[in-house]
């Protein structure tokens, strides 16, 4: 009876705690979600129902191209970044010199306006940039790289540059939140630096780790600013993605194929979600 | 001895890859303190694939100018303006998403309610999901609230962005349930939990989230665009900046390290979309032809797609 009651209070408590976010939520952006849903089963704003919308969206190279592009780039880019700037957060959570400073460096290039660095990777990257330069001073011939097969790997190189202080930031607040006591306890009992890194360190780590892989997926679509200005709307088809598809969707006022597209990327992004709450529950469990 | 060559070592390493990682960061400030005549000189081969002169990667300039910043800061006193516009709908956007995302991402991550993970796996989802796909349903919903051309409609879905209850969450469930559970046995109530505890115990996070919310914000572009078409005034910085044609090179730049100070500018894709698409040119449709034959084709309520920018003089 006692129990019930209160956890009748706590569901009372959570409603409290939750309402002004779910009326905002759901008004911005919960219902315009849906109608996204309703949009892409109709054969025009209004109009009837219909799975054309999917058939065509499939059956395009264009969708496929920008699908399989997309994947790859995140498959490939995010656990490169994950992985680096963890390495990073790790070895700035030891005793270094300057470490404010160097916190402060690597955030920088994260606020840095994206217009103004386009025209650096432009300086870095174009037929007569300076990688160029490089390259032919070694008696190699010179790339087009914005424009060949090696445009994929210029845009993993700017998604690392950007994003890597956002991570190095989340990781070490992650980092500085497990209690000193562990690691006095760890040391009490004589285990090593491995057994303290993988039992200690990244076990309590789990939900900043959860929270870093989700963050650079996301960041990972955001990365379309940068190629966008650098190579236009439709760049070499080596790093044509997604949203160069459903921006020229948008554009051409295709709305139903836009909102297809959509709902395919959210379906693929509840799996992707769904496995990485699955992993974190499991981690977590271990923590309590 | 051996005390300190550890650090010195990891700090040298660490020291090389900030170097490495602020290059791009230097250049961009460096180049905006060259005069037009320099940067002209050493740049303007980009984006021509005919010509076999390189680029002159330049860290020094030659003669160090305040000229753009005076063009910028001075002689169009325009750009002071906008900032302050963009100051006033980011600063709201950050104090409300900040107070309504830890309170809500208390109840995700210490409470417990039926249905509490499907709700935030639906907040997850709206956050992944490009700008692109709820843009009509937004303008429409703006629409419906009487919000258009008004701040307001920028501000209220940033106030209620699901990042802020998404990165809060996590710094909450750090928090040991037994500190919870001590404070419930002591008689604490829920909301003297969240005060108490709660708060303090996620300071960290709430810190990140700022800073991260103001990076995000400062850079929209395509909502203010949106909501607020006709609206000159009302423009944020972002869409004062030219594409970037060559001539409008050097201000893009000096305008890019002023706001570095203080957070980022982006220039408006959109515009550049219409200068670069082959189709759009061909055609010759002019954005407020799309507009109406959007309108006429969807039965929309008419939408001004007309960019409120104004281009900088060449």
């Amino acid at each position: 009876m006692k129990l019930q009651r209160l956890s009748r209070k706590e569901l009372l408590a959570a409603f409290v705690f939750l309402a002004p976010s779910i009326a905002g939520f759901s008004l911005f952006y919960l219902i315009p979600f849906g109608q996204s849903i309703l949009y892409s089963f109709q054969d025009r704003i209004g109009g009837s129902f219909t799975l054309s919308n999917y058939k065509e969206l499939l059956l395009s190279s264009s969708f496929q191209k920008a699908a399989s592009n997309t994947f790859w780039f995140t498959a490939v880019s995010v656990p490169i970044l994950v992985t680096v700037s963890l390495l990073l957060a790790l070895l700035l959570n030891q005793r270094v010199f300057f470490r404010n400073w160097l916190r402060t460096a690597y955030v920088l290039p994260l606020v840095v306006p994206v217009a103004s660095i386009v025209l650096v990777w432009q300086i870095l990257f174009d037929w007569n940039g300076s990688l160029n330069v490089v390259m032919e001073h070694f008696g190699y011939s010179r790339q087009d790289w914005m424009k060949s097969e090696w445009a994929g790997l210029v845009i993993v190189l700017v998604y690392v540059w950007k994003n890597i202080g956002y991570n190095v930031i989340l990781f070490l607040a992650g980092l500085q939140n497990i209690p000193d006591q562990y690691y006095e306890i760890a040391d009490l009992e004589g285990a090593g630096p491995l057994r303290r890194l993988f039992g200690i360190t990244l076990t309590y780590l789990t939900p900043t780790t959860f929270l870093v892989v989700l963050m650079s997926v996301l960041n990972s679509f955001k990365v379309f600013r940068e190629t966008f200005l650098v190579a236009g709307a439709y760049p070499h088809d080596r790093i044509y993605m997604l949203q160069h598809y459903m921006n020229n969707m948008f554009l051409s006022l295709d709305i139903q194929k836009v909102s297809s597209a959509a709902v395919l990327m959210a379906l693929c992004m509840t799996g992707l979600m769904f496995a990485l709450f699955r992993t974190e529950r499991i981690f977590r469990s271990y923590m309590e | 001895m051996k005390q300190w060559i550890l650090p010195l070592l990891r700090s040298l390493l660490l020291i090389a890859i900030a170097i490495l990682l602020l290059m791009p960061v230097v250049l961009s400030i460096v180049s905006s303190f060259m005069t037009e005549h320099e940067i002209m000189a050493n740049y303007s081969m980009l984006g021509k694939t005919d010509t076999s002169i390189f680029v002159n990667l330049k860290w020094i300039p030659d003669w160090v100018s305040f000229q753009q910043y005076n063009k910028v800061l001075i002689a169009t006193p325009n750009f002071l303006y906008l900032f302050w516009n963009s100051v006033m709908l980011v600063a709201p956007i950050i104090i409300g998403q900040a107070a309504v995302a830890t309170l809500a991402s208390f109840a995700f991550g210490k409470l417990n309610f039926p249905g509490r993970d499907g709700l935030f796996f639906l907040y997850l989802m709206t956050m992944l999901m490009p700008f692109q796909v709820t843009l009509v349903p937004n303008y429409l919903m703006a629409d419906r609230l009487g919000l258009l051309n008004h701040p307001s409609s920028i501000i209220l879905p940033g106030v209620f962005g699901a990042f802020g209850v998404f990165l809060l969450r996590q710094f909450m469930l750090h928090i040991h349930s037994a500190y919870i559970e001590a404070a419930k046995m002591d008689g604490a109530g829920y909301w003297r939990i969240f005060i108490s505890i709660a708060l303090p115990m996620v300071k960290p996070g709430i810190a990140a989230l700022i800073v991260l919310l103001f990076v995000d914000y400062w850079n929209m572009v395509e909502q203010p665009l949106n909501f607020f078409a006709g609206r000159r005034d009302a423009a944020a910085v972002g869409l004062l900046i030219p594409h970037s044609g060559r001539c409008a090179w050097r201000l893009v730049r000096c305008l890019g390290c002023i706001h570095d100070a203080y957070g980022a500018a982006v220039f408006e894709r959109r515009t550049v979309f219409y200068r670069r698409n082959p189709a759009f040119r061909r055609e010759g449709l002019s954005e407020g032809r799309l507009a109406t034959w959007y309108c006429e084709n969807n039965g929309l309520p008419a939408l001004h797609w007309r960019c409120s920018f104004s281009y900088w003089g060449c």
